[in-house]
Formats: structure tokens, C-alpha cells, sequence
């Protein structure tokens, strides 16, 4: 069941009222936790068993963690899961890397047949879950005891799959009261969801056919068709993600949830510590706060912290070597930033410049992220270079969806950071709401996943 | 709450309203939705048109239909409107529909693309159609929801109507026994305009290209008997052209099975076939190896004046 289809929109309602229809907090977040577990199901329905065993380990462990405060509770509920998440994600790619290994020299050995599996979002809920054992651990979040409350925490449907990661401390006492229904909440959400759904439909799945095409293609792509699809790629990863983030945080609006803001306009970092700061923000701090910190953070070895906190962020992207050289070119830039005292001087020109500095190095270690094996992303760097010679033409398309992309941000960027759209005119609120339910509609034939299920 | 209902209530109306009213123009959003009706819906605003091109995108690409107008009217003492219908998407039942369509207006003259991308097989799919199997009992939910929805409601059945560029498209029905719009049908906008500045370029590089005059009595195979089934009823003048293209397909595009299928085609309606696609064009001239980019279509469009000119007078 996706975001952008039919079958979504009528359990949400349903979801919605009945959630409405009753004041108790039991049977609010029993329909919660149940309608998720129903989500999920629908999707693929053995995924349930991981999530459900998941559950109820994480549910009894937190307890544990909380009634002994031992370290060595929380390192055996963190291995598991940990372990968890390597199995379903990594054991393919670990297994061919040892194969590959073996092969090369002399030994060899096969690859065993067996149906590969990740149950979705399995990335986003293990992370989710490991703070939350921290946190007990940490005592900055107090045990959730009801185990109803404890699975809305772990799986509600909004952010199941794709986050925002969300934080114990801000998300769990929402749970625990009864909220009052709030008409402006409710219609923040609307609006959150439709903004969300534009962004996704109108520009990240047009794009994607272009990049799609590129990608599989470099050798056909001349100079500047290169540029534009590495721009165009950079505006899908975007568009995708922040479109999936918003609608997930209109679906919790209308539930009167707060789910943490997970985009901050990144393409106008004007440093790559900063980009980090507005991109996926919510797994930023995740890497920062429990494992930058754990690992000593800029107490000893800063360096060295980085360089592994940014390693394993590529590697949580996924199992390939691509993303993890994607994660150390990440760190390098940071790392660099850090050791070279390198300051221009503060004025709009230099600002302007860093950003431009800034937006092109991150679509150029997007090539890593984007390219099916180095090979690709080899080719795809000739191609950046102007090596081929091509006549085939850009699409009007491509130019056309980059620019709608960048008009979305100039009018509308600001106001899914904050309630603003709440004070605009009644005129101005139901225009842009029609303009975004037009827009959707006629762009709504590509039926395409959100591409940050796969992580 | 006062402002959750207003709020709701508004959006509800208004698309109460928006389909209420499309479902009382179908006919325009039917033509925004879908290049060739919209070709359609646009011959029929231009009422004094006296010859109109047939084909797909090849066509499209190779003839400027107000540079052809241009040329000729300078060339003859006649006066002529010509309008170009080739539409890129083309299939065999699109393509059959466009003549027949045509041949109930009151266009005198009809220049038909005869490339194989004319014949082939397809149906005759509008974009506003269902794109989903009419046998839904064993699709999932999903598509017979959107299918319910599809063939309910004029807002999702049109819904293509709705994109930005459909407001444009409005704009050419209306417009469109004014301005030439066909820039807007073919890729790469602004080279057009670009090249709109520029001289026709020099006829030197295609000198070369001499058509393949066909007008045998000889028969062929029988390709186009649906074709000339069709076109044997109608008493305006038709002429068949083949554009020219790259040289490295000439092979492929120029073969002798066509030649043959060709004269039995100008034997059976008493016309000519000029096929250019024997000689294969220089890059500079096209966008890709079938279609010509906006200097190819300058140079085209000029030797095809020179070359149909005697015939559409006859024509006209």
C-alpha cells in the first residue's frame, strides 16, 4: 500500500475517523498499532513475522534495560538487533564480497541459491528502536510499559517505512495522552500530505525516467545531457524523500502527531557539515547522537569518529561497496573541512559560491550513490567529462520538471517547515490545495516506489 | 473547526464545479489530453485549410507548414493553407483514423507519410482512455479502484487536461487560424525559435536528394490495401512522400519490397509516391537518424515546394 495510491487513501480515512469517533486512549492507539501491522501486511505479509518477533523482543528488552540498567542487556538487545538488520540487508553482499575473495585466490567456491528478502524498512525501524534501548540505557526517556503504546512507537504506519526517525522523548508522550481534535492541525495535514504527494508524483517520478535512461545509458549522454541528468538525480533523491517525509508528517498531523521536520532546503548548504545538518536530518542526528557519540565524539580520535560514523551511514544506504565509498567520500569532505581553516570572507557572493561549491560536490559523489557498480560510475564520470560524443537531445521535459522543482522551492519550501500555511487567506489556502490536487492528478499515471524503501 | 469546514467545503465545491463543467465541454478535454485530437479539434478551427499533412513524427520534424505555405504562395499565383496533422506516437489505427477524419473536411489536398511506422500495428488509444484491461476480476484492487474512479469521474478520466502544459494547448485550439503551433509539437522549443532567425541553409549539402518518382502501373504486394481501400472513395487529391533520413538507416528505410508496395499504391489511386528516403542525409541536418532537427526541416520543406508545387496546383 503506497502513499500515492487509491487503496491508501480509503484506510487512512477509515483509520481517521474511527480514531476520531472515540476518546479512549486504548482503543486510539489500539487502532493505531493494528491499522500499521495491517499496513505493513498488505504490502507483503511474511514481513509481519520479522516485525512482529522484532516487537516483542524490543518490548521486553526495554523493560530489562530499564529495570537492571545494564550495559550488558542493552549491548545483547542492540547486537540482536544489529544482527537483524545484517542478516536480512547484508548477508548477500558479505557472502559474495567472501566468495569474491575466496575466488580470487584459487579457492573455488559458489554462490548458494536462496530467495533474497529485505523486509521493508527494516533500516529505518531497527535504527529507530536502537535509540530508544540508549535512551532507557541513558535514562533520558522513561520505559514504555504499556505494550500498546510501545507498537504505535515502533511501527505507526506514517513512518513505518521510510521515517522520519523518530526520538522517544518527543514521539512517545504524545502517545500517552488523548490529544482533542484540532480543525487547524487536521488541515495542516491535508495540505502537508498534498504538498508531499506533488513532490513526489509531479517531479521525482517524471525525473526519474530521464535518470533512469542516463544512468543505464552514460555513453550516450553528451556534456551537457550528463550535467542535466546528475541535476536531475539530485532533484529525484530529493524530491522522493522530501516528498515521503511530508506526507508522513501530514498523515501524523491529522492524527494531532508531531513528527520531527527530516529536509531543511540541503541544496543551499553552504558547507557539507551543513548540508548534513538540513538532509535527512533525522538520521544525521541519529548517526551523531548514538553513534558519533558513542564512538568518543570530539572528546579523542574526532577524525577518526567521522570518517567511521560517515563509513557506516553509507553502509546503512545500502549493501553495496558503491554507497560505502559514497559514505567515505561524505567523510572525507567533512573531515577535510574540519583540519583546513579555510574562510571566505562572509558576504552574499562568497555565500552564493560555497553553495555552488557545495551543490556540485554532493551531486558528484551522487554518481556513487545512483550508479549500479563502479563501472557505472566510472562511465558516468566520462560522461561528466565530455569523453562521448552524442546526438541524442535532453528532453524539454527534464528542463521543464527542473524548473517547476526550483519554483516549488521558491514558493512553497518554507511553508512545510512550519504551520505558516495556516495564516495564509482562505483563497490562497483552498488555490494552492486545488493547484497540488490538479497537479497530482494529471500527473498520477508513473506508479513507482519510493526509492528510500529499499534502505 | 469554522475554518476546517470552509476550507473543506470550498475545495469540495469547486471540484464539483470543475466537474460538472468539464463533463459539458468533453470534447475539448478530450482534445487536450490527446495530440491527435487535439490536431483534430484544431483543423477544425482552421475551416479555410485546402491541403494537410498525414504521418507520424517523421513528418512532423520535416515539414514547417508556414514556411511551405510561404514558399508555395510566392512560387504560384494560387493561394494556399496548408495544415501539418502528423503526429509523433503513430500506429496504424491512430494513423487510419487521422485520414478518414481528414477525409470528411473540406481539405482538398492530402499529403500522406507512407514510413512503415504508419502500419504498424496498434490500437486506436487515446490518452484519456482506460489504460487498464476492461477484465478487472483479476487485477488487483488498486487498478479496479482507479478503473471505478477512471470511467466516473470527467476530472480523472481528462486528467491530462489538467497539466500546465494543457492550458497552453487551450490556447492553440483557439488560436490556431492565427498561429502556426507546430513548434510546441516537436522537441527542442527554443532552437526553433532560434532558427526561425535564420536563412534557409544552402541547398548544396542536399542536392543530393532527388525523389524516387514512382508512378508505375505495375502491381506490388498488397501492404496498403487497407489504405487504398479507403482513399479509392475520396475525390480529393492525395500525394504519398517518405522524408528523408540519416544515411547510415537509408538501407534499412529504403528497400525494394517497399518500391514494389509502393507502385501498387500509385497504380491503385492513380498518384505518386516521392520517396526521399533513398538518400541518406548529412548530421547537421537531423535531430536523430529518422527525424530532421529545425535546419533539415528549412531545407526539406523548401524541396518539397519545388517538387509537389505543379501538383497541388492541380489540385487546389
Amino acid at each position: 500500500m503506497l502513499f500515492n495510491s487509491i487503496t491508501f487513501l480509503i484506510f487512512h480515512l477509515i483509520c481517521l475517523m474511527i480514531f476520531w469517533s472515540t476518546k479512549s486512549l486504548l482503543m486510539r492507539n489500539t487502532l493505531l498499532f493494528t491499522g500499521s501491522l495491517f499496513f505493513y501486511g498488505w504490502y507483503y505479509w511474511p514481513g509481519l513475522i520479522v516485525l512482529g518477533i522484532s516487537i516483542l523482543f524490543n518490548y521486553y528488552f526495554s523493560l530489562k534495560i530499564a529495570e537492571t540498567n545494564s550495559k550488558k542487556i542493552l549491548s545483547i538487545a542492540v547486537i540482536a538487533n544489529l544482527a537483524s538488520l545484517s542478516f536480512f540487508k547484508y548477508s548477500k553482499f558479505i557472502l559474495d564480497n567472501f566468495i569474491t575473495l575466496f575466488n580470487s585466490v584459487g579457492v573455488e567456491l559458489t554462490v548458494p541459491n536462496y530467495n533474497y528478502w529485505l523486509p521493508l524498512g527494516i533500516s529505518f525501524y531497527t535504527f529507530q528502536i536502537i535509540g530508544y534501548l540508549v535512551d532507557i540505557y541513558r535514562k533520558e526517556v522513561e520505559v514504555e510499559k504499556d505494550f500498546v503504546i510501545f507498537g504505535v512507537f515502533k511501527c505507526f504506519y506514517a513512518q513505518l517505512i521510510a521515517g522520519p526517525i523518530v526520538r522517544a522523548k518527543e514521539f512517545l508522550p504524545q502517545l500517552r495522552r488523548v490529544n482533542t481534535f484540532n480543525p487547524d492541525q487536521f488541515k495542516l495535514g491535508i495540505y502537508y500530505i498534498l504538498a508531499g504527494l506533488s513532490i513526489k508524483i509531479v517531479i521525482a517520478d517524471t525525473v526519474s525516467q530521464f535518470v533512469d535512461f542516463g544512468f543505464s545509458n552514460p555513453e550516450k549522454l553528451s556534456f551537457l545531457n550528463s550535467w542535466l541528468t546528475l541535476y536531475g538525480f539530485a532533484v529525484q533523491i530529493l524530491s522522493d524523500f522530501w516528498g515521503y517525509s511530508t506526507i508522513a508528517i501530514g498523515i501524523a498531523y491529522m492524527y494531532g502527531l508531531k513528527l520531527p521536520l527530516n529536509f531543511n532546503n540541503p541544496y543551499i548548504a553552504t558547507s557539507i557539515r551543513d548540508f548534513w545538518r538540513r538532509w535527512h536530518i533525522t538520521l544525521s542526528f541519529w548517526l551523531r547522537d548514538y553513534l558519533y557519540i558513542s564512538l568518543g565524539g570530539n572528546r579523542k580520535y574526532r577524525l577518526r569518529n567521522l570518517m567511521i560514523t560517515m563509513t557506516l551511514g553509507g553502509l546503512w544506504h545500502g549493501a553495496s561497496w558503491n554507497f560505502i565509498f559514497w559514505g567515505v567520500g561524505h567523510g572525507l569532505w567533512l573531515v577535510l573541512e574540519r583540519i583546513i581553516p579555510f574562510k571566505l570572507p562572509r558576504n552574499k557572493f562568497y555565500k552564493f559560491l560555497n553553495q555552488i561549491i557545495v551543490f556540485h560536490g554532493v551531486c558528484l559523489l551522487w554518481v556513487f550513490f545512483r550508479a549500479d557498480d563502479f563501472r557505472n560510475a566510472f562511465n558516468y564520470f566520462q560522461s561528466l567529462l565530455g569523453s562521448f560524443e552524442s546526438s541524442i537531445k535532453i528532453s524539454d521535459t527534464l528542463i521543464f520538471q527542473l524548473i517547476l522543482f526550483f519554483l516549488f522551492i521558491l514558493f512553497f519550501e518554507k511553508s512545510l517547515k512550519d504551520e505558516r500555511f495556516l495564516k495564509w487567506s482562505l483563497f490562497k489556502q483552498v488555490s494552492v490545495s486545488l493547484l497540488f490536487f490538479f497537479l497530482i492528478n494529471s500527473y498520477a499515471s508513473a506508479k513507482l516506489d519510493f526509492i528510500y524503501f529499499v534502505f | 473547526m469554522k475554518g476546517l469546514i470552509k476550507y473543506t467545503l470550498t475545495i469540495v465545491l469547486v471540484l464539483i464545479g470543475i466537474e460538472v463543467f468539464v463533463s459539458h465541454n468533453q470534447t475539448y478535454f478530450k482534445a487536450l489530453s490527446d495530440k491527435l485530437l487535439l490536431k483534430l479539434e484544431m483543423l477544425k478551427k482552421r475551416e479555410d485549410d485546402q491541403l494537410v499533412f498525414i504521418g507520424s513524427s517523421k513528418s512532423l520534424d520535416a515539414i514547417d507548414g508556414e514556411l511551405f505555405n510561404d514558399l508555395f504562395n510566392k512560387a504560384s499565383p494560387q493561394r494556399l493553407k496548408s495544415f501539418n496533422m502528423a503526429t509523433a506516437g503513430q500506429n496504424k489505427s491512430r494513423f487510419f483514423y487521422t485520414i478518414q477524419k481528414v477525409l470528411h473536411s473540406p481539405v482538398k489536398i492530402l499529403i500522406i507519410e507512407i514510413s512503415d511506422v504508419n502500419f504498424i500495428k496498434g490500437d486506436l488509444r487515446f490518452s484519456n482512455d482506460s489504460e487498464l484491461n476492461q477484465n478487472l476480476e483479476n487485477q488487483p484492487l488498486e487498478d479496479k479502484l482507479t478503473s471505478m474512479l477512471h470511467d466516473h469521474l470527467n476530472i480523472v478520466k481528462y486528467r491530462k487536461a489538467f497539466k500546465p502544459k494543457a492550458i497552453l494547448r487551450l490556447f492553440m485550439i483557439f488560436t490556431s487560424n492565427v498561429f502556426n503551433h507546430d513548434m510546441w509539437f516537436r522537441s527542442n522549443t527554443i532552437k526553433q525559435i532560434i532558427s526561425k532567425l535564420q536563412p534557409i541553409p544552402n541547398f548544396d549539402p542536399l542536392k543530393l536528394i532527388d525523389p524516387k518518382v514512382i508512378d508505375s502501373r505495375s502491381f506490388g504486394d498488397d501492404k496498403f490495401i487497407d489504405l487504398i481501400e479507403i482513399l479509392k472513395k475520396s475525390n480529393k487529391k492525395i500525394i504519398f512522400i517518405n522524408p528523408p533520413v540519416a544515411a547510415k538507416v537509408v538501407e534499412r528505410e529504403c528497400s525494394n519490397k517497399n518500391h514494389l508496395s509502393y507502385k501498387s499504391l500509385s497504380s491503385e489511386l492513380n498518384t505518386k509516391v516521392y520517396d526521399y528516403s533513398c538518400t541518406g542525409l548529412n548530421k547537421e541536418f537531423l535531430r536523430d537518424p529518422i527525424h530532421l532537427n529545425a535546419l533539415g526541416r528549412k531545407a526539406f520543406t523548401k524541396i518539397l515546394v519545388r517538387d509537389l508545387r505543379v501538383e497541388i496546383e492541380e489540385g487546389l
